[in-house]
């Protein structure tokens, strides 16, 4: 798939140039200098000959086929050279040209006629405004940027392309090498899905990393990178995660960037790594590039000082790991080994005379040791260490075996420096802290879980009434509303399997006291208004009557307070409402997201939810188990599992609850809001109760 | 000839749609209909030249021939008063009215008269409505717009009592839901009883309350910075952006037919505007927004108007506006018109016309 991006057997570039000033220059020496082995044919009417190769006026006078074409000429020509590269019959184009939507009105219109021809012709596009593609392996290096990165296992692909060069610099510095590398630009075709599918199965690249700032098609990304994280790791990191961040995204790429919970449980759902800064994005990568895959959670640490094993202990817990218990026998084995002052349980220090010999008895027998997944090797550089001898002992052990990752923790700067590039030689990444290196161990802890899960299969219930929900959404959109009311959310939460409270309008008094005699005591009135949304907060809701005075008093307080407060409300009375002694509340929501879709949100219910935002989301549709998942995330979930003898509470009918709600959202997408807080849920095998529900429909004006 | 003349109690109940719906009505019949307006005390200065707009609305929508100084030939501004009342303009009102009329009304079989700004206008000038009703012998109908129970039934029978039997009927507009029982059961029977015929009860329509986006920009002073001819287009909510893009987006989900105020700077919000049912953008500060956020305006149909007032300013200047609309749009008068189809009595309103003293 997209081969011909990557190993194209022609390649015209048309704008090449012999002015070294000119990016047409810089791309046509990059491939020719990578040693490109396909055919190259430079495009420029002005020239005869570029480099030594025959120049051709325009891609049809090409007498041979053309397979990619990388164009970088002002933006004003760019339709008519993708034009004739569709009449040439070429399969790939990269546009380098800036110029279109990110610029200006014009360039969008440009942009939008470019994908048109492109389309016309069946042909694939990366671009525009983008540094270019490069494939190390071909070789192919069909950029601008200055040079050509070492070979490695990392493919990257980058939005932005200033990013990538940075990226590039940094890899021809040498610790770190790439597979492939595409900047994206504009994304106008070809987006980070196509490039997740293509890579799938590239046996050069072991690690996919993605710099993004956006995902216009959320759902259609989610939906590839599950299926490719099962095969390799894929890492991300998501600029514009915060408010101001993510303004900068929506005026840079004119869409309205997902909120950040969208892409969190986007990321977690697809079983992408997200990475919290680009230098975590490549201290996992280099794990992940060059190390086995993590087989379990439990890690050993072998260091020559106390302090940083405790710095790495302290870390590797945070960051969800176990300390290994090493065996008997390997404690005995290491007692025989090491000097008496040393320790020989996990962390295991050699202490600060330690020499390389020292190292690798203990290195050898905690890698041997079964109670063992992962080790990561601490050195500081005191008087009498060999950095480079010990850094060679590491890199022959790591690679002598392809079970269990090892990392290393090689603290300092000036003086380890040598021996850092000899781990580096052996694949063996080294972290100059131990938090660094934990980080790294737990993002790989974190995808040997994501790669044990099976692809989600998704359940529905046959017993909900859609044609109901259909009905009833048609009324309410009849009458220009978007707002569902409370009787008609009752209505729809039973349609589709929810317990509601018995309940009843009553216009005056005297029906409310009638229907409180008939559910039986305690009882809840809300003032019913379709024009009154937040009813708490306008003081129009009372809970708890237990008797006929008070369900009287309290319709005529609610009424006074809604007069009073939203003068023009239309009022319709009050409704009575059965009341539920104990349970626990929690809350379950849904705000339609504009790039990922209906992201659901479950939590501790109740008055506190603004303040305490004990909120965990999924987008739906999800699975049984990923709604499980969601109610054991949120901090307070001791409280739903039984604190102080208190029985668990019915972790089914959430589930169910979560289940049923994303099905509910799924089938009708003109759903763009709603909530169900409080879901009053009872202990176990006793069920839950949608206390509350409010919707929000989709408004569209028409134009 | 017939001359209807159409009152109200107060300014923006309704007489402008009811002539025009009126005025469309007999044209559809095959008569020729005039329009006539007698006391304008809101005129305009357009252009140099002070207008009343609602008689360049009719004059346009009904393609009169007539000049607008002919339609309305009295316009009484503030400064114009007071030289009326010194003595420094001594020009006789009531003869400028009659003979204007007269030119007007030759060649008509029906013309319809809209009162000034209310019903108890014009006296200063010799020009109070009884007394031009029976000048130019009129037919009058009273239009009282709802504002509660009380006040419907009081403001029928003052206009009676003002105008006594040349009031062959009163018109309620905008009678909410939560009212129509009692206008329909109670109201419209006791004013029966008492001679008043009731010949019509429309519902309130919110789109009849809108304000067009052209009638915005003009608020504002601002320009279109896309789709201008989406200017008739109605709003009627208006939200200001100053939130988070989440909570943004929620509470902008929750409104529909909205003008959405928010900085030029802020493309999250207008984002969330446009992802959203909104009728137009308002972008203040004088902040130019970037262009891919016009693009999005554009595929999404809303307008964009930018504003050199800030946003407390633009909240400001709309809401002086807001519910005190004129007319103005062919769309809303489409809207009105359906209304009367539906809820007006024409039957009755011929029959009464036809039976009038005055032939």
């Amino acid at each position: 798939m997209l081969d011909f991006f990557f190993r194209p057997q022609s390649v015209a570039i048309v704008g090449a140039s012999r002015n070294p000033e000119k990016l047409g220059h810089a791309v046509l020496s990059n491939i020719i200098n990578s040693g490109f082995p396909g055919r190259v044919y430079p495009v420029n009417p002005k020239a005869q000959a570029l480099m030594g190769l025959p120049c051709y006026p325009s891609v049809l006078e090409i007498p041979d086929p053309v397979e990619l074409a990388i164009i970088v000429i002002p933006y004003p020509y760019v339709p008519a050279v993708v034009e004739q590269c569709g009449q040439k019959g070429v399969k790939g184009i990269v546009v380098i040209s800036a110029g279109f939507r990110e610029a200006s009105l014009e360039g969008v219109e440009r942009e939008r006629e470019v994908m048109e021809i492109a389309r016309r012709y069946g042909m694939r596009l990366i671009g525009p405004n983008c540094l270019g593609i490069i494939d190390t392996t071909t070789p192919f290096n069909g950029t601008f940027a200055a040079g050509m990165p070492p070979r490695g296992p990392m493919a990257f692909m980058s939005q932005s392309g200033a990013l990538g060069t940075a990226v590039l610099d940094i890899a021809m510095a040498g610790r770190i090498g790439f597979s492939k590398f595409v900047s994206l630009g504009n994304k106008a075709d070809v987006s980070e899905a196509d490039l997740l599918e293509a890579w799938a199965d590239d046996p050069d690249t072991r690690v996919i990393l993605i710099y993004v700032e956006g995902l216009p098609d959320g759902q259609q990304f989610i939906e590839v990178a599950r299926r490719v994280t099962q095969r390799k790791p894929v890492v991300a990191v998501k600029s514009g995660s915060t408010q101001a961040g993510a303004r900068a995204v929506s005026s840079h790429t004119g869409s309205l960037a997902g909120s950040e919970a969208a892409y969190q449980a986007a990321f977690r759902q697809a079983g992408v790594l997200r990475a919290a800064s680009m230098e975590a994005l490549f201290d996992y990568a280099l794990a992940f590039a060059h190390q086995p895959l993590l087989p379990g959670d439990r890690i050993a640490i072998v260091t020559n000082a106390g302090g940083p094993g405790i710095l790495a202990t302290d870390a590797l817990e945070r960051a969800g790991l176990r300390l290994a218990a090493l065996t008997s026998e390997t404690i005995a084995h290491l007692e025989s080994l090491l000097p008496g002052a040393a320790s020989t349980h996990n962390p295991v220090d050699v202490l600060g005379d330690a020499l390389a010999d020292r190292y690798e008895g203990a290195l050898r027998a905690v890698l041997s040791d079964p109670g063992v997944d992962g080790l990561l090797v601490i050195l500081t550089p005191q008087a009498m260490t060999e950095i480079e001898k010990t850094a060679q002992v590491v890199g022959e052990l790591a690679s002598a075996q392809q079970e269990k990752p090892v990392l290393g923790c090689f603290m300092g700067e000036h003086r380890i420096e040598a021996g850092v590039r000899i781990l580096q030689q052996y694949g063996v990444p080294n972290y100059p802290f131990p938090e660094r290196a934990a980080e790294a161990f737990r993002a790989m802890a974190t995808y040997r879980r994501e790669r044990m899960r099976p692809l989600p299969t998704l359940e529905t219930f046959d017993d909900v009434d859609r044609g109901r929900v259909a009905d009833l959404f048609a009324r309410v959109r009849a009458e220009g509303r978007v707002t569902v009311g409370d009787a008609e959310a009752r209505a729809v939460a039973q349609a589709y399997g929810l317990r509601v409270p018995q309940s009843a309008l009553a216009r005056n008094p005297d029906e409310a006291v009638e229907v409180a005699d008939r559910i039986g005591y305690p009882v809840a009135l809300k003032i019913a208004s379709p024009d009154i949304l937040h009813k708490t907060e306008i003081g129009g809701v009372k809970l708890n009557l237990q008797t006929p005075a008070d369900v009287r008093d309290a319709f005529e307080l609610l009424t006074y307070r809604a007069m009073r407060y939203v003068p023009d409300a239309r009022l319709w009375g009050c409704q009575v409402q059965e009341m539920f002694l104990g349970g626990r509340e929690v809350l379950v929501g849904m705000s339609r997201d504009p790039q990922f879709g209906p992201l659901v949100a479950f939590g501790l219910g109740g008055i506190y939810v603004e303040t305490l935002k004990d909120v965990v989301f999924r987008l739906a549709p999800f699975t049984r188990q990923e709604a499980l998942e969601m109610i054991r995330e949120i901090r307070a979930y001791a409280l739903l599992a039984g604190v102080r003898g208190e029985p668990r509470a019915d972790h089914d009918a959430i589930v169910e609850v979560l289940l049923r709600v994303s099905q509910l959202v799924t089938d009708f997408p003109e759903i763009v809001e709603m909530d169900i807080n409080p879901l009053i849920v009872f202990e176990e095998g006793r069920g839950a109760v949608a206390v509350d529900m409010r919707l929000v429909l989709e408004g569209r004006s028409e134009g | 000839m017939k001359a209807v003349y159409v009152t109200s109690l107060d300014t923006f109940s309704g007489k402008t749609a009811l002539c025009l719906g009126l005025a469309h009505r007999f044209r559809a019949e095959g008569y020729r209909v005039g329009y006539f307006k007698p006391l304008s005390t809101t005129a305009r200065p357009v252009k140099g030249k002070l207008v009343d707009e609602d008689a360049a609305f009719a004059r346009e929508l009904l393609g009169l021939q007539e000049p607008l100084e002919k339609l309305a030939p009295v316009l009484i501004t503030p400064e114009g008063l007071e030289a009326v009342l010194t003595g420094k303009d001594r020009r006789d009102w009531p003869a400028i009215v009659r003979q204007t009329f007269a030119a007007i009304s030759r060649n008509k079989d029906v013309v319809m008269l809209e009162g000034g700004a209310r019903l108890r206008e014009g006296y200063a000038v010799g020009l109070g409505t009884p007394d031009v009703v029976a000048m130019l012998g009129a037919s009058a109908l009273a239009v009282v717009r709802y504002t509660d129970e009380h006040s419907l039934v009081d403001d029928c029978l003052v206009a009676r009592r003002r105008l006594g039997e040349a009031l062959i009927g009163v018109v309620f507009n905008a009678i909410p839901r939560a009212a129509w029982r009692f206008a329909n059961e109670v109201a419209r029977p006791f004013l029966e009883q008492r001679g008043i015929p009731v010949l019509g009860v429309l519902p309130h329509r919110r789109q009849l309350q809108a304000i067009s986006v052209g009638e915005l920009r003009e608020a504002l002073e601002g320009e279109f910075l896309c789709l201008p001819e989406r200017a008739d287009e109605l709003v009627e909510n208006l939200m200001v952006g100053a939130m988070t893009v989440d909570a943004a987006l929620s509470r902008f989900r929750r409104q529909t037919d909205k003008a959405v105020i928010t900085g030029g700077d802020r493309s999250d919000i207008q984002l969330a505007a446009l992802e959203t049912a909104t009728k137009v953008l308002i972008l203040t500060g004088n902040l130019h927004p970037s262009p891919i956020i016009l693009e999005r305006a554009r595929e999404a149909g809303v307008p964009v108007i930018l504003t050199s007032k800030d946003t407390l300013k633009t909240v400001e200047a709309i809401e002086r506006f807001f519910g005190k609309t004129r007319l103005g749009q062919r769309d809303k008068l489409a809207r009105f018109e359906a209304l009367l189809a539906e809820h007006f009595d024409f039957q009755r309103f011929d029959a009464l016309l036809a039976a009038d003293r005055v032939a």
